[in-house]
């Protein structure tokens, strides 16, 4: 019986073509992460190469080492993983490479390393994209004439007069469809695998099991709206309607809303707000500077007041203080940030295509927070430098005096602490939800 | 027989609940949209007026701050600081070269959420990038923002498929097919018939929405009445095409729930597939070089080139006689700058390549998605829509040109002027060279993508044709 | 006025329809007998070019119908086994509607005496198609006929579904018709009917027409025995 349902099934050519243009999308969306991560290593490679040509090139040209340390670059860099090939986010964008000079950091954040601005208007073509967005339209046509079809060709009179259950009929259509999309599903997460030397960690694990759950939540929804027993052009039309309205609508409103509850000014007016300050204090006498910088590093007040017009030690202090003020407006931009991204992710909560992209996000390191991490910890990265050298700085070290080769470019990674028992909830609180309802509805017509 | 059929489609279809909710549905969302649109093009307009009012102040305090200098009014402030020094005005009181907006900006955000526009170039420095925008939003659209170009390319669809996607198969479905086969008339026309009334009351309704939310907003199309033409045609012409597909795929004579499949799938290729394809292949086939590695690399050759300032002065002193100082006694107060002009031919030479690789890197792929864009009429009215609004990347690689130029004017104004030790005085300030944003030697897509939608048309009529003499009743009725 | 010449139709190596010819006159009533399948529909459908022949011709008013499509249907009005509308619209617009496609213009009275001669009675002729039984339908399908003042009638079931008395009323108006000089072709189970108002009887039997006899050759009990006889 079983076979026949499943032979009927796969026999049809509609079924034939969708699985094949899924394969197809799936193995492309696969090649397109590996192209990511190939460019994303050469830049590396190449960045790793400049930095030693770098410092040693700078090393040769300047004597003092105020005036080195105005040149020097030292690199941060958050390697992305390899599963970040499945869910690319804005990885392509901001870059995994930040290369600092002890100066104000604010203007050094932000270069982006954006290319193809295009690229943003419609989204990588990643793994992520074809099961958020794809699949469940690949699920819909599987699943949206199941009981309708029946109705309609005239043979369900038949069942419904034959079969113990029509419950258990149905059932069987059903899983003869799920486990088609599964294999699919693992078809093409097996080549991802293979295609991307995929590490078998917690990362893939994770990855996995929610695009089994996103799938199957698709199956208990198409699943509630069938069992309406509604004819097969009501349930065509609401099942994509709904897709229509999870994959393109809401995201988009809720983009709208939490960008205008929480208005971000553009980081550039932050920074030119710096620099002003920073041309103020050429005019400042030169002991209120350096009383602020005391103030902020107390262990450095044995240097005091420079007196000579342009002395290095003011002019670091001074890049101090251009950082120091205007932190305020870097904390409030970033609090602004963090508050939209809180709010983004509370309203995906009931929205499943929004909530799968961002947890893709998270668990390959890919997301708007993992950027914000790394940011963090170049300020950390540049804090440290600056403490290093600044002691050398002010007693004017001699240059040949440190070991410039030390300086390799430095790895960081921006941790990735979700709770994935909580992230899942409410997916699988939904899939539950819905299908129980399904059962419900058909249950309840059976025993009429 | 047209009118005839006409008459009674439209009577059914004013009978039917659901085609007036989804109407006044489309009225709302275009009314949003265009919201959308009007409140950015109003914060880019802001950010250029508060600069411009701001320039104009300083312009003043420094006029009157020569003034009083002149005057002896005050005492004189360190050489770096001093008003009347012309290193000083060209580098702390740049122009303000500012992107206007077209009068259509608010239909299509385009490419201006990832620029900012205005640049204010200094006598030297960085003016080969405009500084991009932060990106901040949390999730990466699938779309872009909530816009009327949105609404248009990927909503408008399936307005028009929701609308068409039964007008064959429900007939054929309720019986009433047999009847209406058995009168006189040819199936291909009578569908065509109900097909156009459809189409003739959605363009309207699009169209008069659109209209009316312009003017809700304020947007003055009928002082643009040639921009707001082309906009309305390119947006006919597409609802059209999409009738059209409907039409072809109404022809093959399926169940109605699987046109409405099919017919998504349709839409699922030429608005979601195709373009994100074009987009990935640009990126295989011509790669762009990392641009942060460009930069240091810029920044690095820079470095080099003005350590060797003084000496390349002198060579340059050689080569432009008339720059030289006519009196070797006077200290030219604008040494270390006049070194650096000097400097920059040197170090543009080194340089040059790094940026040519990179632009051309960057040109190859433009124009790769620029040949493709034939291959879907989502992307033809994306580009189309964005020429109108003036927001394509063709508009902003022209006003980075015009703001590159600029820079050039505004340094060729300082530089013999610096070489021959002047300073600068009250009255100069209203001679500085100033920019006014023309968008008119823009190469505009506009004819090209319209032809380009008109030819979608021809093929799916011919293959509409195709399909009806290939498929006879039989399959219609699958008697 | 129809003439069926050697025509046949096969799907997919079935012969659904072998070589048959018959031919209906003006006033004809021509039954066409038999069971489900026996090629009854199809033959209708090949008149009506809604498939076409392998072999053979079909004639309407010496016109091929597959060669000239429109001219044909000019010639014809079909009420089918269950005759649908468009639901919105009342009986009178349906008629006005179909009469339209057929290029029949008439002011509204006429429709309306049309609709009163097929015998709808008056108060419906202004609700909506999905308050109507399906005689009712039926009824909106003759003034049709009426209004294209058609010379061909083809039938499919007329009189499956309907009671004795609307089946009864129905055979009044294909009487009427066929004294106007409308030639009727008609598939049907119902015997009874067939030698009542039919004035031809064809009997089908997978594909082939095995018997060809007009009513006045036999009455109703031989005709029974007769199509049991065939249909064994």
């Amino acid at each position: 019986m079983y076979v026949l349902i499943a032979k009927q099934f796969i026999r049809s050519k509609v079924v034939q073509l969708s699985l094949l243009l899924l394969l197809a999308l799936g193995i492309m969306s696969v090649l397109i992460g590996k192209q990511f991560l190939q460019k994303q290593e050469r830049t590396l490679a190449n960045v790793t190469q400049h930095q030693q040509a770098h410092i040693a090139r700078n090393v040769e040209l300047h004597r003092e080492i105020g005036l080195l340390l105005y040149y020097l670059r030292f690199t941060l860099i958050d390697k992305p993983d390899r599963i970040a090939g499945l869910s690319i986010g804005q990885r392509d964008v901001n870059p995994s490479v930040q290369s600092v000079t002890i100066r104000t950091l604010e203007a050094q954040l932000h270069d982006t390393d954006l290319n193809n601005p295009s690229n943003l208007q419609s989204g990588n073509l990643d793994l992520g994209f074809v099961i958020i967005y794809l699949f469940p339209l690949v699920v819909i046509a599987f699943l949206f004439n199941l009981l309708s079809e029946e109705k309609e060709a005239g043979t369900w009179r038949l069942i419904a007069v034959q079969s113990n259950s029509t419950l258990r009929f149905l059932w069987m259509k059903l899983s003869v469809r799920i486990l088609l999309t599964y294999c699919m599903l693992g078809g093409i997460l097996l080549l991802a695998y293979l295609i991307l030397s995929l590490p078998v960690n917690r990362q893939l694990i994770a990855f996995i099991l929610v695009a089994i759950l996103y799938t199957t939540f698709w199956f208990a929804f198409c699943f509630w709206v069938v069992s309406f027993q509604r004819n097969s052009s009501f349930n065509a039309l609401t099942l994509l309607s709904a897709w229509l309205i999870l994959a393109v609508l809401l995201p988009a409103s809720v983009n709208n809303y939490v960008a205008n509850l929480y208005p971000v000014p553009e980081s550039l007016a932050a920074m030119v707000k710096q620099r002003e300050r920073y041309h103020e204090k050429w005019d400042m006498d030169k002991k209120i500077t350096m009383d602020k910088f005391y103030t902020h590093y107390p262990q450095f007040k044995k240097y005091g007041v420079p007196q000579e017009t342009f002395n290095w030690t003011w002019y670091y202090a001074m890049q101090q203080m251009g950082d120091d003020e205007s932190l305020k407006e870097r904390m409030a931009m970033r609090a602004k940030i963090k508050q939209r991204e809180n709010a983004s992710r509370w309203l995906a909560t009931v929205i499943p295509t929004m909530h799968t992209q961002l947890l893709f996000n998270d668990i390959a390191r890919t997301s708007l927070s993992s950027h914000l991490q790394l940011l963090d910890q170049t300020i950390e990265f540049h804090e440290r430098l600056r403490l290093y050298f600044y002691p050398k700085i002010f007693e004017n070290a001699p240059v040949k005096s440190e070991d410039w080769k030390k300086f390799k470019p430095e790895y960081t990674r921006a941790e990735n602490n979700i709770n994935i028992t909580f992230a899942l909830l409410p997916l699988f609180l939904l899939t539950f939800g819905l299908a129980s309802w399904g059962v419900f509805n058909f249950r309840k017509t059976n025993d009429a | 027989m047209l009118n005839h059929t006409i008459k009674y489609e439209w009577l059914n279809l004013l009978r039917d609940r659901w085609v007036m909710i989804l109407l006044i549905l489309f009225l709302g969302i275009t009314v949003f949209a265009v919201r959308n649109g009007k409140e950015k093009v109003e914060d880019r307009m802001a950010t250029i007026t508060k600069e411009k009012e701001k320039m104009g102040k300083l312009d003043r305090k420094m006029a009157a701050d020569i003034d009083s200098l002149n005057k002896n009014l005050k005492p004189a402030p360190e050489a770096w600081k001093d008003p009347r020094a012309l290193d000083n005005i060209g580098w702390n009181a740049p122009r303000v070269v500012a992107m206007d907006a077209q009068p259509l900006a608010v239909i299509s955000t385009g490419q201006s959420d990832l620029f900012t526009h205005y640049a204010k170039p200094k006598i030297y420095g960085e003016a080969y990038t405009l500084g991009f925008s932060e990106l901040s939003n949390p999730v990466q659209l699938l779309f872009g923002s909530f816009d009327l170009a949105f609404v248009c390319i990927y909503l408008l669809p399936l307005l028009v498929l929701g609308f068409s996607y039964n007008v064959l198969s429900s007939e054929k479905e309720s019986g009433v097919l047999r009847l209406t086969l058995a009168q006189p008339i040819s199936l291909y026309q009578w569908l065509l018939g109900k097909l156009l009334l459809r189409f003739f009351i959605l363009t309207i309704i699009v169209v008069v929405s659109i209209l009316i939310s312009l003017t809700i907003f304020d947007i003055d199309w009928l002082g643009n009445r040639g921009a707001a033409t082309k906009l309305i045609l390119l947006v006919t012409v597409y609802i059209f095409f999409w009738f059209l597909i409907s039409f072809l795929i109404n022809l093959l004579g399926n169940l109605s729930g699987s046109n409405a499949v099919t017919l998504i799938a349709v839409w699922v290729v030429f608005v979601l597939l195709i373009p994100s394809i074009i987009s990935q292949t640009a990126n295989s086939f011509y790669p762009v070089p990392s641009r942060t590695i460009m930069i240091h690399e810029y920044r690095e050759a820079k470095a080099l080139a003005e350590k060797k300032a003084d000496e390349i002065l002198k060579t340059y002193y050689r080569e432009h006689p008339e720059y030289a100082p006519k009196d070797t006694t006077q200290q030219n107060q604008y040494s270390w700058w006049l070194g650096n002009f000097a400097a920059s031919d040197v170090i543009n030479q080194s340089v040059q390549p790094v940026l040519d690789d990179y632009n051309e890197a960057l040109n190859k792929q433009q124009s790769w998605v620029n040949r493709l864009r034939f291959l879907s009429p989502a992307i033809l009215l994306q580009d189309g829509l964005n020429d109108l609004a003036g927001t394509s990347p063709a508009h902003y690689t022209d006003f980075r040109n015009q703001v590159i130029a600029f820079a050039d004017t505004w340094r060729h104004y300082f530089i013999p002027r610096m070489f021959n030790n002047e300073k600068m005085q009250a009255e100069d300030f209203g001679e500085l060279p100033t920019h006014s944003y023309s968008s008119a030697q823009v190469p505009s897509h506009y004819p090209a993508d319209l032809m380009g939608l008109l030819f979608f048309l021809t093929l799916t009529v011919a293959g509409s044709m195709w399909v009806y003499r290939r498929n006879s009743f039989e399959n219609v009725l699958s008697v | 006025m129809l003439e069926a010449k050697q025509l046949s139709k096969t799907y997919q190596g079935k012969e659904a329809l072998k070589p048959t010819s018959f031919t209906v006159n003006k006033g004809d009533i021509f039954c066409l007998l038999g069971a489900n399948g026996a090629g009854k529909t199809t033959t209708i459908n090949l008149f009506l070019n809604f498939i076409q022949p392998s072999r053979g011709q079909a004639l309407i008013g010496e016109k091929d119908v597959v060669k000239e499509p429109i001219e044909t249907k000019k010639l014809l009005t079909y009420i089918p086994e269950n005759l649908m509308l468009y639901p919105n619209l009342s009986g009178l617009e349906n008629l006005e509607y179909f009469s339209g496609l057929a290029n029949k213009k008439y002011p509204k009275e006429e429709f309306l005496k049309f609709l009163a001669e097929a015998g709808l009675q008056a108060d419906a002729h202004d609700k909506r198609i999905s308050t109507y039984s399906k005689g009712m339908r039926q009824k909106v399908g003759i003034a049709l006929a009426l209004a294209k003042d058609a010379q061909v009638l083809l039938l499919d079931e007329p009189t499956s579904g309907l009671d004795p008395k609307a089946s009864n009323e129905f055979s009044e108006l294909l009487t009427k018709l066929s004294k106007k000089g409308v030639a009727t072709l008609m598939a049907t189970h119902d015997l009874f009917r067939a030698k009542e108002t039919g004035t031809h009887i064809g009997m089908m039997r997978e594909g082939n027409l095995v018997e060809q006899l007009t009513t006045d050759q036999i009455n109703h009990t031989d005709l029974e025995k007769l199509y049991l006889k065939h249909m064994n």
